[in-house]
């Protein structure tokens, strides 16, 4: 029996690095379980779709099934590079940056760059065979091969149809996914179906399945999550990056909210960034019940700072479906200042990172996007600020040394807010004194009534 | 004594307005933390204030605006996005003067807050966040109350009942028809947005027709344009278009349909005939 999977049910791994050779850490590889991602690129009503597929098991049970808004060309079908969409993950991805304190006694003031995590994402599997559609109300509309994929865009009259012909090709369907197929076939979307041709991706060379891209116009500028909601077990994550002409994208139909941003966190987490940052994104859902986007990077992509990654030339953002590229100029001015430009001028591309964590019982609706013409950069940022560590003997080094344990405290603090850890815990970690009991008994407040009654206890 | 009648105080009901959107702003800028700013805030209800004083000096009014010119900037601070003061402040300028400059018997074609947004997302110089609420239930009974309480005194509830239940049998009915769960209407019928736009877009009676029957009208009419908008066309700000539209209408109902002229310290279903 072949296990089909509709759309988002994936597995993550995530990798942090340094573009500046400060290799830091690299975090757990299944940092955010159960999440996808996904590439839109738009202007008007052109949409350029890229859905990574990081799937493990054995390719020919693989397939993936997506609602499109129309019949589909074989031109408008095309296979991506899993490199282009890494770049832009990596670049968008939440960073860390390192301050170090000056010298008190001898202030100079330094830098150095950051790191950065990513979650990229694998993608669906499942099987397919072609069967006799026509008694079921299923109509192929086209077939065709387009890299290592062989693609069926099918059109059906009505759910129950759909579902049997599924299911006779040995695609287990979840019962569920009937009333949500019905819903897109109610709203005349077509299905854009997706196998591996074994023999063409052998020839590929890749051991890996590269991600699939649709280019289609539709007024519509949404992604259908519900069929990935139907077999899942427990909520999803989804990484949604953006790339339009005019400026930031959100989502209309729930709240799109920015991930908190700015804080000095202790510098140890600069070897636990992937757990940290996977505890400040729970404690932001859990704060919103669940119910909101996280807007965690938009950024005009001329240029960058910091840059969590190598920016991305015009000719990447084009393999990304970035299709305005060739008829615009590069006449924007890039900042004359220390920030890294984009490699080969100006590119008119502004790049918005979302990610949801989603369920059907939250997100009962599909995510509804506009694009906007604001142009506003943020970014998903924390600051760890480095103590001097050498020797301090002047007078303004003691007055380093007080305000030093004071601003630990605070970043304690901060971290247990962005987080939901006990401050305690994050306190014993950097080496700072936590409850009462932990102090020594010479520093601990005089409990005065323990000897009042302690006797008659006893 | 039988003559003796306790004197009531009147309440304009802008007051109302103005207390529940100043309510909305308070929590927008600090708790829900909208994509703008405080200082975009100011100006842009600074800006109502100065340009509804300069044109009721222009055009010699005797009795100033001002409440109305609060209740708009306070409109544009929770609905309209700017990347910049100057076009905030070109929205205030814009909202104030339609009032001037499109009106007719004493009443003004657009309401001001929806002319400047239309406008100003025409022309790609602006956005508006259906989103920017969620659907959260403490919020959403908020609304209801504070949104409730202001229709009432101004007793134009009518419109927001009647607005409100075609919007949401065609949003119910196309869920049916395809399909969907109610939980998916229920998500669209739950929006901050949305309810905003009822109670305090839909229900201006300076820009809305005088007779019930011609409010009615109206009300349906943008339902079903702004429903159109949303669910065939996809378009986020369908609901503002909508009401824009309809609203180049409204001179003609108030012809067909007669009726008298609404005065805020005498509100009426029904009008009073002047």
């Amino acid at each position: 029996m072949r296990l089909i999977f509709i759309l988002s049910l994936l597995l993550s791994s995530v990798s942090a690095y340094c573009f500046c050779g400060f290799y830091v850490a690299k975090a757990d590889a299944k940092l955010f379980n159960e999440s996808s991602q996904v590439v839109l690129v738009r202007d008007e009503d052109r949409t350029v779709v890229t859905m990574v597929n990081d799937f493990k098991g054995d390719i020919k049970e693989f397939a993936l099934v997506v609602p499109v808004p129309s019949v589909l060309e074989k031109e408008q079908v095309h296979v991506a590079e899993k490199k282009d969409v890494e770049r832009l993950d990596a670049y968008t991805s939440p960073r860390l940056v390192e301050y170090y304190d000056p010298d008190p006694c001898n202030t100079r003031i330094y830098e150095k760059d950051m790191l950065a995590m990513s979650a990229n994402a694998p993608g669906s599997l499942g099987g397919m065979q072609n069967e006799k559609a026509k008694s079921l109300g299923v109509k192929i509309e086209a077939e065709y091969t387009v890299g290592e994929y062989d693609i069926l865009i099918l059109s059906a009259k009505e759910s129950g149809g759909l579902v049997t012909w599924l299911k006779q090709n040995k695609y287990r369907i979840p019962d569920n996914a009937e009333k949500v197929l019905k819903s897109y076939i109610n709203q005349n979307l077509k299905f854009f179906v997706a196998k591996v041709n074994l023999k063409e991706q052998s020839k590929t060379g890749f051991t890996y399945l590269r991600p699939i891209q649709i280019a289609y116009e539709s007024s519509r500028f949404m992604l259908p999550i519900r069929l990935g909601t139907v077999n899942s077990k427990g909520p999803q994550d989804l990484i949604i990056m953006t790339l339009t002409r005019k400026g930031r994208v959100e989502t209309t139909n729930y709240r799109t909210v920015k991930i908190p941003s700015g804080q000095n966190i202790p510098p140890y987490v600069k070897n636990d960034f992937g757990p940290v940052y996977k505890a400040i994104f729970a404690e932001q859902v859990r704060k919103e019940d669940m119910k909101a986007v996280f807007l965690e990077y938009a950024w005009d992509m001329s240029w960058c700072d910091p840059c969590a990654a190598e920016p991305l030339s015009a000719d990447e953002l084009k393999s990304l479906g970035v299709f305005w590229m060739d008829s615009e100029t590069s006449e924007k001015t890039i900042p004359s200042n220390r920030f890294r430009p984009a490699p080969g001028g100006a590119v008119n591309a502004f790049a918005t990172r979302l990610h949801v964590r989603y369920d059907a019982e939250k997100f009962p609706d599909d995510l509804m996007f506009q694009e906007t013409t604001n142009k506003e950069n943020f970014q998903g940022r924390y600051v760890l600020q480095q103590p001097f560590e050498g020797s301090v003997s002047c007078e303004a080094g003691k007055g380093y040394k007080e305000g030093l344990g004071r601003r630990q405290d605070q970043e304690a603090i901060t971290l247990a807010s962005l987080t939901g850890w006990p401050v305690n815990d994050i306190r014993k970690k950097i080496g700072r004194p936590g409850s009462e009991d932990d102090k020594p008994d010479d520093k601990k407040p005089n409990k005065w009534w323990k000897k009042l009654w302690d006797k008659d206890k006893k | 004594m039988a003559d003796q009648k306790k004197s009531r105080i009147k309440i304009d009901p802008r007051f109302f307005q103005i207390v529940s959107l100043l309510t909305f702003v308070v929590f927008g800028l600090f708790v829900f933390e909208f994509d703008t700013t405080i200082e975009k805030a100011i100006v842009s209800i600074i800006g109502c204030l100065v340009t509804q004083a300069g044109f009721d000096c222009l055009f010699k009014r005797k009795k100033g605006n001002l409440m109305s010119a609060l209740i708009t900037g306070c409109s544009l601070t929770l609905l309209l996005r700017t990347n910049s003061l100057e076009l905030t402040f070109l929205a205030s300028v814009l909202a104030i003067a339609a009032k001037f400059v499109f009106a007719y018997s004493g009443k003004h074609l657009f309401n001001p807050a929806n002319f400047a947004i239309v406008v100003l997302i025409f022309f790609n110089l602006a956005w508006v966040s259906p989103g920017q609420w969620g659907n959260s239930f403490y919020y959403m009974l908020l609304f209801l109350f504070l949104g409730g309480l202001t229709v009432w005194k101004s007793l134009r509830y009518d419109v927001a009942l009647v607005f409100f239940l075609t919007f949401a049998s065609l949003v119910i009915g196309r869920a049916l028809f395809v399909g969907d769960p109610m939980t998916i209407p229920l998500h669209r019928l739950t929006s901050g947005s949305l309810l905003l736009f009822t109670f305090f877009m839909i229900t201006d009676p300076r820009s809305t027709p005088n007779h019930p029957l011609g409010r009615y009208l109206f009300a349906m009419l943008v339902a079903c344009f702004g429903w159109w908008g949303t669910a065939k066309l996809f378009r986020p700000d369908a609901l503002f278009y909508a009401l824009f539209i309809v609203s180049c209408g409204t001179w003609l109902i108030d012809f067909v349909l007669k009726s008298g002229f609404y005065k805020w310290d005498q509100p009426s279903v029904k009008t009073i005939v002047s």
